[in-house]
């Protein structure tokens, strides 16, 4: 410590101001005047005097300098030398400067850029208490899972006192209509259970919180809401706000930037009161357990599902087998992201590789011009240890100015990307400069600097400098050692290119493949939103079919407008349910197998709208309405998990928990497998369609219309037509359904954006790090050259010369780089679509490009050195 | 944070790769400023030429070897230095001994005359 505080006294001194220079400078100068004195004194005139006085003296601003090295300590002051001459030097030489510093900038701005997102996404724990703790209950059977459903959560409340503190959202995408003014305003929320704010050990900053009557509708708002509607104050609590035509009390202010986990924009949250189940179904409730540090979730969710389990069994009669899976909160956000990011930080460490690589290639090329700087400096009496600081200062301050300039240009990618990124990278607000991303881009500048300045410096021929100077600066054999690394370098370079370039490939070609593939139905001319009918008066199931009637007639009516349709949920990724559901067993009238598939209720355009193939059997018709028998529509991955014989026609199932009185619903038709869940990435799963006639307890459906004509000038008349049956109603989530299918495929393109542009840096990166030496290789050989052409060798010889010594690099190192694309390719597996991480035709394109890319990068220098003039060249000798 | 990363990273070249240029008469200086300074207190300019002087002008300390040394011995604590008035009724910048600088110009003393004896022997040695 007291050699920090050495530090720290030296570092004072050097940066302070001292009075003490004015002393000093004052004694310099009448030391000066004594001497003057003297010289004049011996008589001679004053000019002369002057002139003896300065040369006896020295001169007086480096002895205050050296005053200065002196009082400050040497080390800093060495520092401060030896980083001035190096600025000097490098300024000397702006062309060399500039190719190092961008090299560097742009391998360190990328590694700082998904850095600080990694540190973000990835390091920094979700802002609660403890966020730790948080985990994510999920229902698993066998491989599949869904939320929990409230029978579960019942249980749990009762059971899980000492094992976890148990909390749930529900409809986290809805949100509220609030009635304004200006109409209807959708605000962002959800609905909440009671325990939630306290899972998450976040108190209301004014009001109590949810508290006293059960039933009465409760909420808790954010504070941006809080001092928007209700100017900041304290007398919120209390008034209420008409929440999807029902009137709520604010019971509480959210701290500002409370979100619940996962969300960004939610700013409403509702008190959840759950009705008492009758069956364990409907799996709708996100539930957020907090684990004590000392449990492992594993063992948690193990000790939780069989508190659980006989409770289960004895109300609802449930014996299948499920258990309980927690996983931390924040890696359930974070996802697949995860993969991505870390996948993508190590892409870049690759791209920093190669910057290096670069760098130290310029700088032994330029080392061994400068051999004749250091040679000369060694007879003048340089040590050693001051030329290779000297160098070594070179590259760190290079570094430091590639590290800084990095700095910048991540911060500038970051901020372009970030509205792009933030749909795809969760947290992305959080990104930011802070010092550790600082200290990071600097260091990691600094470091490569030095890790590229290292390689020349052990090869300076330090024993052999005063030879080599002797020789007369043409001792030609550390060219050959210095030529062997520099040749290694390249094979390098261009390896990890192939590399970097071949992952990239990949990805790019998984997401055409993925663009290519056929979705299963047909989102063009499709408009899509959704509707959400307020308890009152739609709880009257009557109400809710005669809005959904009138709502269908009227649109249809619109001008260009060929079908109407709805449904609850929608491909590739709106899925709003999945249902547990029992197929009738070999004897009539008794439970087969059951399971859970995905649940949509469809009116009977649906199929048409969104030109889904019906493959057997029959769409839903009007008749199938509430008195008439109930019917049901699957996909073809339904009919291949249950009837293996492909007839699913008549068959019979019945949906929520096995209930000999409920009567059956009969298949009638059977149509093309579509996702619903993760898009087409994700695949389709077994889907029940039900018809939406027979279920009009559904008040929330997605309203689908087909028009040939513009969507978005629809967009208003779909709206007047929605307000004139009911003026509380807005309209949500407005999209068209081909934006639906894009945006779930935000992921894979930003993917293959970003790794699109690491490939093309690589390749930039390796062609001018090869042209740089070639070019080198081909300026030191001029006179080699100028003689065989002298000799006689033709220009075609000379130019086949050049190309194949680069070639002959540029092919060692791509077979090098396609054995690295090969070992590194499988660890991409999963975020392929439809490609092997060995795909010959991605690596054998990825060489071919490359390859070109190093021809070219050859042929420049390849055809500079045929157009050597002997003649002008001996001469010049 | 730049500083001190700098700072770092220079003090762990500087330890690996001492410089090699400059120890050479360092020690040697410092004992003559001290013997000069041992006769009587003195401004720079004055011990630069007592120095010349004794050594009959085969030392001629330039300043900027002179005022760091000096700056080295003050920090040591073998000299002190005050502003005075001189002889011709002008400031300057004494320089005198310390008991700790002329305990160790005595030490100095002993050892480089042990030494200095010793070289003398070594090179009149016939061989």
């Amino acid at each position: 410590m007291s050699w920090l505080a050495g530090v720290g006294q030296r570092v004072r001194e050097l940066l302070k101001p001292s009075g003490l220079d004015a002393d000093l400078n004052a004694e310099l100068q009448q030391h000066f005047d004594h001497e003057l004195n003297r010289q004049l004194a011996s008589g001679v005139p004053e000019e002369e005097a002057r002139r003896r006085a300065r040369l006896r003296v020295g001169r007086l601003d480096l002895a205050s300098e050296a005053v200065a090295e002196e009082r400050s300590g040497r080390v800093l002051a060495d520092a401060a030398r030896d980083l001035r001459f190096a600025a000097r030097a490098l300024r000397r030489n702006p062309g060399f400067t500039a190719a190092v510093v961008i090299s560097l900038a742009l391998g360190v701005g990328g590694t700082t850029a998904i850095f600080s997102v990694v540190r973000a996404v990835l390091l920094r724990p979700l802002p609660y208490p403890q966020s730790r703790q948080l985990h994510l209950v999920r229902i698993w059977w066998n491989d599949f899972s869904a939320s929990l459903s409230v029978a579960d959560y019942v249980a749990l409340q009762e059971q899980s006192r000492g094992v976890a503190e148990i909390g749930a959202v529900f409809f986290p995408d809805g949100g509220f209509a609030m009635a304004g003014p200006d109409g209807p305003e959708v605000l962002k929320g959800m609905f909440v259970t009671d325990e939630l704010t306290g899972v998450l050990r976040v108190s209301p900053v004014v009001g109590r919180g949810f508290s006293g009557n059960p039933a009465e509708c409760q909420a808790l708002i954010g504070h941006d809401l809080w001092q928007r509607q209700f100017g900041a104050s304290a007398d919120a609590i209390g008034r209420r706000l008409v929440l999807d035509g029902e009137s709520c009390a604010v019971v509480g202010v959210m701290p500002a930037g409370f979100h619940v986990p996962g969300q960004r924009d939610d700013e409403v949250w509702v008190r959840g009161r759950l009705k008492p189940p009758t069956r364990r179904g409907g799996f709708f409730l996100d539930t957020i357990a907090r684990v004590p540090d000392t449990v492992t979730p594993e063992a948690a969710a193990e000790r939780l599902t069989s508190l659980v389990t006989p409770v289960l069994r004895d109300r609802y009669g449930i014996t299948d087998r499920w258990r309980y899976g927690l996983r931390a909160e924040q890696d359930v956000l974070v996802g697949d992201v995860r993969e991505t990011l870390l996948l993508t930080l190590s892409a870049v460490g690759l791209v920093l590789l190669i910057a290096i690589a670069n760098v130290a290639n310029l700088l032994l090329a330029r080392g061994t011009v400068r051999t004749r700087e250091l040679a000369v400096r060694a007879a003048l009496g340089a040590g050693r240890a001051r030329l290779a600081r000297q160098l070594l200062a070179e590259s760190a301050l290079l570094g430091l100015v590639g590290g800084g300039l990095g700095l910048i240009l991540a911060m500038l990618g970051i901020d372009l990307a970030r509205n792009a990124a933030a749909v795809v990278v969760p947290r992305m607000d959080e990104v930011r400069l802070d010092p550790a991303v600082v200290v990071f881009a600097l260091a990691v500048g600094v470091a490569a600097g030095l890790v590229a300045g290292v390689m020349p410096l052990v090869r300076v021929p330090w024993g052999a400098l005063g030879t080599w100077l002797r020789e007369g600066g043409r001792a030609t054999g550390e060219g050959l050692r210095d030529g062997r690394l520099r040749r290694v370098l390249v094979i390098a370079e261009i390896g990890l290119t192939l590399t970097v370039l071949t992952g990239s490939a990949l990805l790019v070609k998984s997401l055409v493949r993925l663009q290519r593939e056929d979705p299963g139905f047909r989102p063009e001319g499709v408009l899509s939103f959704l509707i959400s009918l307020p308890p009152e008066p739609y709880k009257d199931k009557d109400r809710t079919a005669a809005f959904v009637t009138d709502l269908d007639t009227r649109l249809r009516a619109l001008p260009g407008v060929t079908t109407v349709a709805e449904a609850s949920s929608l491909p590739p990724d709106l899925l709003t349910f999945s249902n547990n559901y029992s197929v009738e067993g070999p004897t009539l009238d008794t439970a087969g197998a059951s399971g859970v598939a995905e649940w949509n209720m469809v009116s009977p355009d649906y199929f048409r709208a969104l030109g889904i193939a019906l493959v057997r059997g029959r769409a839903f018709e009007d008749s199938d309405r509430d008195a008439a028998p109930s019917v049901a529509v699957v996909n073809e991955a339904f009919v291949r998990r249950h009837y293996l014989d492909g007839h699913a026609l008549g068959k019979r199932l019945k949906g929520g928990d096995w209930n000999p009185r409920e009567p059956w619903t009969t298949i009638v038709g059977v149509v093309r497998d579509v996702p619903y869940e993760r898009g087409v990435w994700g695949g389709a799963h077994p889907m029940v369609y039900t018809a939406l006639a027979q279920n009009m307890w559904y008040g929330s459906p997605y309203v689908v219309i087909k028009s040939g004509g513009d969507l978005a000038a629809l967009v208003p008349a779909v709206r007047s037509v929605v307000a004139g049956l009911d003026s509380r109603i807005p309209l949500r989530d407005v999209l068209t359904l081909s934006d639906v299918l894009r945006r779930s495929t935000t992921v894979p393109r930003f993917r293959g954006a970003l790794f699109s542009i690491l490939g093309g840096l690589a390749l930039a990166l390796a062609a001018t790090g090869t042209y740089g030496v070639m070019a080198y290789h081909v300026s030191r050989r001029r006179r080699e050259t100028a003689i065989r052409r002298a000799l006689g060798a033709s220009v075609g010889q000379v130019v086949s010369m050049v190309l194949g010594s680069g070639m002959r690099l540029a092919v060692t190192g791509v077979v090098l780089g396609a054995i690295g694309a090969l070992l590194t390719t499988r660890s991409l597996s999963s975020l392929l679509f439809r490609v092997e991480p060995r795909d010959p035709s991605v690596l054998i394109a990825s060489a071919v490009l490359v390859t070109l890319a190093a021809f070219v990068a050859c042929a420049l220098p390849a055809m500079r050195a045929g157009r050597t003039d002997p003649a002008a060249i001996l001469r010049d000798e | 944070m730049v500083d001190t990363l700098l700072y770092v990273f220079y003090s762990s070249i500087h330890t690996l790769m001492p410089d090699d240029s400059e120890v050479l008469l360092k020690g040697t200086l410092d004992m003559l400023i001290l013997k000069a300074l041992d006769l009587q207190p003195m401004h720079g300019w004055g011990i630069g030429e007592r120095i010349a002087q004794l050594s009959r002008d085969v030392f001629h300390v330039q300043t900027g070897t002179l005022y760091p040394a000096l700056q080295r011995l003050l920090r040591r604590g073998w000299i002190a230095a005050e502003w005075s008035t001189t002889d011709a009724g002008r400031r300057a910048r004494y320089y005198r001994l310390t008991t700790a600088g002329r305990k160790h110009l005595e030490t100095e003393r002993a050892s480089w005359e042990r030494a200095s004896l010793a070289v003398r022997r070594i090179m009149s040695a016939e061989s």
